[in-house]
């Protein structure tokens, strides 16, 4: 019977020879050991999983909801659920909101899908080394491909959120910034920020799982010292809120931009652009420092 | 060091912790080593560790395979993970030159709600391959798979032997230089293995350095240049495949021999062995053989003058439990028939056809029919047989001999159908 299946067989299992001049040396201390130009290696090792995080970031696109019947809808229901209670607490008068530079609905929808961005991205990393199980302990591959490419399902949820967006946004006659269009780059500090955390935290989550439960206290609690559902608010002790909690001034440019077409605290925004850019860095490098050293927990 | 050397693995070790609370606690302070520039002190064992993996050497060249063997929890799989730069090592170095294809964990990131069309471009590039590589490979891959209509099937819905033939099917296309294996083709079929090891020849005359590990020790001798046998954490033995195997054999064979327990026959009172001799045609007492020689058993009993006949049964066994000999008195009309209180009874077998292992010793005496048992010793003694020839593959060394014949079938005569092999 065999023999039918040999016409199956590759012709030939050749070796990729000119590439055998490639050397690695595994030691204890091989990523410690360098210094400044371990920035060279790992950019080196992230362009060269591009293709990777694109196939990882589709893959958990189209398999996300596939078994469900409301399928993309479920990246609008939470928010429009959260919006439409907090837009009851509001007109009944249970909770005092102050008035807000555009219609409470709006204003609502648009900081909570700002607040999903950042907390889906920083879960969906935290869980991305416990997630992909023996896949880290067994075979080798740039494991940073798995935290980049868990940004993919949040940023498309945003997206899609966006369609409800400009509904409301129509519907209730929000005039149009064209410095909207800068929005990119008020959203990539929250990305940046929410990925340097998550470098850090799926690493820890991969020793002690309590970080990953922890976390969904946390950003429960995060969502109400961050302006999400209000605006910033300007009298003291309250207004530390816009500016201890770094997430904040990130948060408030991006509806600053829809409401303004302009930035009221840039200098917090300035900052906080450093900020997440550095801990993007410094939870990079973390990383690859650590990962090697845990990798046996997955 | 030449270049032909792919895999240089020089005074390696490393630790693992048994407690988990501890583990967690070691790897949190390796990494604020790391951090903070300190240099990390990774040959002492701190408490409750242990080298999982004890100063190992060894190279692989281009076209060689390595064999692996060991008990389980000799440490192979994590000489593997090693290898594969999955776990940096405490102590020593690794030089690895060219591309590292791993058919440890096969389709370890197949998405179960995707399609098998899916998860082949996914896990293409987990391992390492483009797009534009997979879809040049797609069919090829299929086809070596065999899943030519369940393609389009979500991964969740295929069999065990579906899954593992995709995933050897995408890791068999990596056309790497050092091809790592750990135990994957166990589970499949034999047709399926019997591909599996064809191409891992096809890859060994491509010029690929394998790595190999196996509890099949058929397919060991089969595929593998030299092998090293790893027992906790240690190279035990190394070099050439068949001594190593051998060596192997004949150490798995004394354990588990002198473990095995086989439900006792009802013993009924009235005769017993008082000695059994073992010697060879000499009269030596022996308990180390050559293929070939002879062995002599005196039973030497003690019985009631009322019991009137008694049957002998001599048996050789291995680990298994199973008698690979049996010699029971009766078969060649041998029943004792005798006034005497107590005697002696000899077995004599010329010659010892039996290859190389541990062989455990059963013997009994019984009444006429064989249905009670006065005396029964399982493994009551071992031999050693040993073979020089080094065939140690067979059990048995059946009396044979070659030689060429004047008539052949020419090469006008076509086969019958009978007469073909199959490939």
């Amino acid at each position: 019977m065999e023999s039918l299946h040999s016409v199956h067989d590759i012709e030939a299992f050749p070796s990729s020879s000119p590439r055998a001049s490639v050397e690695v040396i595994y030691t204890s201390d091989s990523i410690c050991r360098q210094s400044w130009h371990v920035w060279g290696i790992i950019l080196r090792e992230f362009l060269d999983s591009r293709e990777l995080i694109w196939r990882l970031i589709l893959r958990d696109i189209s398999a996300r909801y596939r078994q469900s019947v409301l399928s993309y809808l479920w990246a609008i229901i939470p928010s429009i659920a959260t919006v439409a209670v907090f837009v009851l607490l509001k007109t009944s008068g249970t909770i005092p909101i102050s008035e807000t530079p555009i219609p409470y609905v709006a204003y609502a929808l648009w900081g909570i899908s700002l607040w999903q961005l950042f907390t889906g991205c920083l879960a969906s990393s935290t869980g991305s080394l416990a997630a992909a199980g023996s896949l880290v302990t067994k075979v080798n591959f740039p494991k940073v491909a798995l935290v980049f490419a868990s940004a993919g399902s949040p940023i498309f949820d945003f997206v899609v959120r966006l369609v409800p967006l400009a509904v409301i946004f129509t519907s209730y006659g929000v005039p149009f910034k064209w410095q909207t269009i800068f929005m990119p780059f008020t959203l990539a500090p929250l990305i940046l920020l929410a990925l340097g955390v998550g470098f850090v935290m799926s690493v820890a989550n991969l020793v002690l799982r309590d970080v990953g439960n922890a976390l969904g206290i946390a950003l429960t609690l995060g969502m109400f010292i961050t302006p999400v559902l209000y605006p910033p608010p300007f009298e003291w002790p309250f207004v530390l809120i816009n500016i201890v909690n770094p997430v904040s001034p990130l948060l408030i440019a991006s509806q600053d931009l829809v409401a303004y077409g302009g930035l009221t605290m840039s200098a917090a925004f300035i900052s906080s652009w450093i900020f997440s850019l550095l801990v993007f860095l410094g939870g990079w490098r973390f990383f690859n420092l650590a990962l090697p050293r845990v990798s046996q927990f997955a | 060091m030449s270049t032909d050397i792919l895999v240089n693995v020089e005074g390696v070790s490393k630790k693992f912790c048994r407690s988990l609370k501890r583990s967690m606690f070691f790897a949190a302070q390796d990494v604020a080593c790391g951090i903070f520039r300190v240099p990390l002190v990774t040959d002492r064992l701190r408490k409750s560790e242990f080298w999982a993996i004890d100063n190992v050497s060894f190279e692989v060249k281009r076209g060689e395979c390595l064999g692996m063997i060991g008990s389980n929890g000799a440490g192979k799989s994590t000489l593997l993970k090693l290898l594969n730069g999955v776990i940096p090592p405490d102590k020593g170095r690794i030089t690895i030159r060219g591309k590292v294809g791993a058919l440890i964990e096969l389709g370890a990131g197949f998405h179960p709600m995707l399609t098998g069309r899916e998860n082949i471009y996914v896990n293409g590039a987990i391992l390492g391959l483009s797009k534009k590589e997979l879809d040049r490979k797609f069919d090829e891959i299929v086809a070596f798979a065999e899943l030519d209509e369940f393609i389009d099937m979500p991964v969740k819905f295929y069999s065990s032997g579906m899954h593992l033939r995709l995933g050897f099917a995408i890791a068999a296309h990596l056309r790497p230089d050092i091809l790592l294996i750990d135990e994957v083709l166990a589970v499949g079929d034999n047709s399926f293995r019997a591909k599996c090891t064809r191409q891992i020849g096809r890859s060994l005359a491509g010029g690929t350095a394998v790595i190999f590990v196996s509890h099949n020790m058929n397919e060991i001798v089969r595929v593998c240049d030299k092998v090293i046998w790893i027992e906790r954490g240690r190279i035990v033995q190394d070099g050439d495949a068949s001594n190593a195997v051998g060596a192997y054999l004949l150490a798995n064979d004394r354990e588990e021999t002198l473990r095995s327990e086989t439900a006792k026959p009802e013993l009924i009172e009235g005769a017993r062995l008082r000695n059994v001799e073992i010697c060879d045609v000499e009269g030596n007492v022996r308990s180390c053989f050559r293929t070939g020689e002879s062995l002599i058993v005196h039973f030497d009993y003690e019985k009631d003058p009322e019991i009137k006949e008694l049957t002998f049964s001599f048996a050789m066994s291995l680990g298994d439990e199973k008698n690979y000999v049996s010699c029971h008195s009766p078969w060649t009309g041998f029943v004792l028939r005798s006034h005497n209180n107590f005697g002696r009874v000899t077995l004599t077998i010329p010659q010892l056809l039996l290859n190389t292992g541990l062989y455990l010793l059963n013997v009994g005496i019984w009444n006429e029919r064989f249905k009670h048992a006065y005396d029964w010793r399982w493994g009551f003694r071992h031999i050693e047989i040993r073979n020089e020839n080094d065939s140690f593959t067979g059990r048995f060394f059946l009396p044979h001999s070659w030689s060429e014949s004047a008539h052949g079938n020419g090469p006008g005569i076509r086969p019958g159908p009978d007469h073909t092999l199959p490939r």
